[in-house]
């Protein structure tokens, strides 16, 4: 979808066109599931949250001011919807289970090596998770992902780059663990 | 494996950790839950009416953070950051009134904030300058930061308030450079302390509210600023030329203090980039406030072991080390 096309569905959307509006959400729906899966860890939450935060948007979509700034405008919305429905969550489950990891229900029946890698990744900075996730779940370019979060695309190279090594390094020390005696 | 060998390996397991299958919006779904909605969405440019009651509902503003740079030819430099929010007409009980945050920030002496920044060339983005930084800003003393890079102290900016002095600390190299703090230089700088970016963006009404969360364990209202503009005149532009710049700031709703901070920022080429066009991504967290600071931290007399340099001189050595 070119820029263009994006800034005047969103004109049509902020006159109140609910179908302008749809047709944006079907372009960016699955980096929004993406974002609010990096918070939440858990599909069926993270396509809720972002439904909701579409939601969100779409009434308060009158408010932004730079209809530019849309893309991160929306994803700031995903992820603080998720955010919220993360600490809801976690509110439920200390009052019903000791462990409240949003990962530890995930690793039951995954290759370990996958499993201690979501692990890491779930433990990353929220911004960096996202990047992750909309690089090798979304498979979107650095150009994508900089317009979506509103940030440079060095900046998104470079946090990637520092999540990989992060991710690299934090399997090696956990294999020498393993191999100690 | 070799390298490309790992990498792919490394690639591949990130791939099916974060694989999640695939996703489809189902429009006429999402149709159907809108019009379940019992609100409709407002008319464009309701928003700037803040004096509408149903608009009191909320407000934002916000702010940011910090800059800093410099090296050369003053070598180095600057400043500091924060943050601004605002709201004309109060709040919804569960939100954050800028007013409040002023006055909570004007009961504030002294504060540390702890963070980094990376500064990258936009001609060439493999030139990529990155340190920690701590701030220290003291409503009677005045600035401290210090750069650090791998945990090694690299540079310490002194503007002592009383003294109207300044003083340029290059660790590694033990030389020091000292410039005068002129009123309107320190009136700069005030402008750049939490309640003096509040002053100023209370002007800008650009900023997005994003919710609460939890920022490092404490519950946090978040605020995005799409425009830093108004913080370009803080600084002469011969020494940060502010092109462009969003930032988000995290108030924390207990404490009413802004307790992270960042900002993405375009600078254009001036002595403080060493004449680059530069991307610049700060970060900045409230590490401690009201604490006492130790005086000695804001003594701009030549330490001992140190030669003291003009600027000239510091440019000649960054010109030597390339």
């Amino acid at each position: 979808m070119t820029e263009n096309r994006v800034t005047n569905l969103v004109a049509a959307a902020r006159k109140g066109d609910a179908e302008s509006f749809s047709r944006l959400c079907e372009q960016h729906y699955p980096a929004l599931v993406a974002i609010a899966y990096s918070q939440l860890a858990d599909r069926g939450l993270a396509e809720d949250a972002a439904q909701e935060a579409l939601l969100v948007a779409y009434r308060d979509i009158a408010r932004l001011k730079d209809p530019g700034r849309f893309l991160p405008w929306l994803a700031a919305i995903c992820r603080n919807t998720a955010i919220d429905m993360a600490r809801a969550r976690i509110r439920e489950r200390y009052a019903q289970v000791e462990d409240c990891s949003p990962v530890a229900d995930l690793c039951h029946h995954e290759n370990d090596v996958v499993a201690a890698v979501r692990e890491i990744i779930f433990g990353l900075d929220p911004e960096v998770k996202d990047i992750i996730l909309l690089r090798y779940y979304n498979e979107m370019t650095y150009r994508q992902i900089a317009e979506l979060l509103g940030m440079s695309e060095e900046s998104v190279n470079g946090k990637l780059r520092r999540a990989r090594n992060t991710i690299r390094q934090e399997l090696q020390r956990r294999a020498s663990m393993e191999t100690e005696p | 494996m070799n390298d490309k060998e790992n990498e792919n390996w490394l690639d591949g397991m990130i791939r099916q950790a974060v694989d999640l299958g695939e996703v489809e919006f189902d429009r006429r779904k999402w149709l159907g839950r809108l019009a379940a909605q019992p609100q409709k969405p407002c008319p464009a440019g309701a928003r700037a009416d803040h004096n509408k009651p149903d608009n009191a509902e909320t407000i934002w503003r916000k702010i940011m953070e910090s800059r800093l740079t410099k090296y050369s030819a003053a070598a180095v430099v600057t400043l500091a950051a924060a943050l601004v929010l605002w709201n004309p007409l109060g709040t919804t009980p569960n939100g954050v009134a800028l007013a409040q945050v002023q006055a909570r920030i004007a009961e504030v002496e002294t504060m540390i904030l702890r963070g980094q920044a990376t500064f990258t060339s936009v001609a060439d983005p493999n030139v990529v300058v990155k340190y920690d930084n701590v701030k220290y800003l003291s409503r009677q003393e005045g600035f401290v930061e210090d750069g650090f890079v791998k945990d090694k102290l690299i540079y310490r900016v002194i503007l002592n308030q009383r003294q109207k002095q300044g003083l340029l600390l290059l660790v590694p190299w033990k030389r020091c450079v000292r410039f005068p703090c002129p009123e309107e230089q320190l009136r700069a700088v005030e402008r750049l302390t939490p309640s003096g970016i509040v002053d100023v963006l209370l002007e800008s009404n650009a900023y997005q509210r994003l919710g609460t969360a939890e920022i490092d364990g404490v519950e946090a209202e978040g605020f995005e600023l799409q425009n830093l503009k108004p913080l370009d005149n803080l600084v002469p532009k011969s020494l940060m030329d502010l092109q462009q710049g969003t930032a988000t700031v995290w108030v924390g709703t207990k404490e009413l203090l802004p307790i992270r901070m960042e900002a993405d920022i375009l600078l254009g080429k001036t002595v403080a980039t060493l004449f680059m066009d530069v991307r610049c991504h700060k970060m900045a967290k409230l590490d401690k406030y009201n604490v006492e600071l130790d005086p000695d931290l804001f003594d701009t007399r030549t330490p001992e072991g140190y030669t003291e340099f003009k600027l000239t001189d510091i440019l000649g050595m960054f010109s030597r080390a390339g």
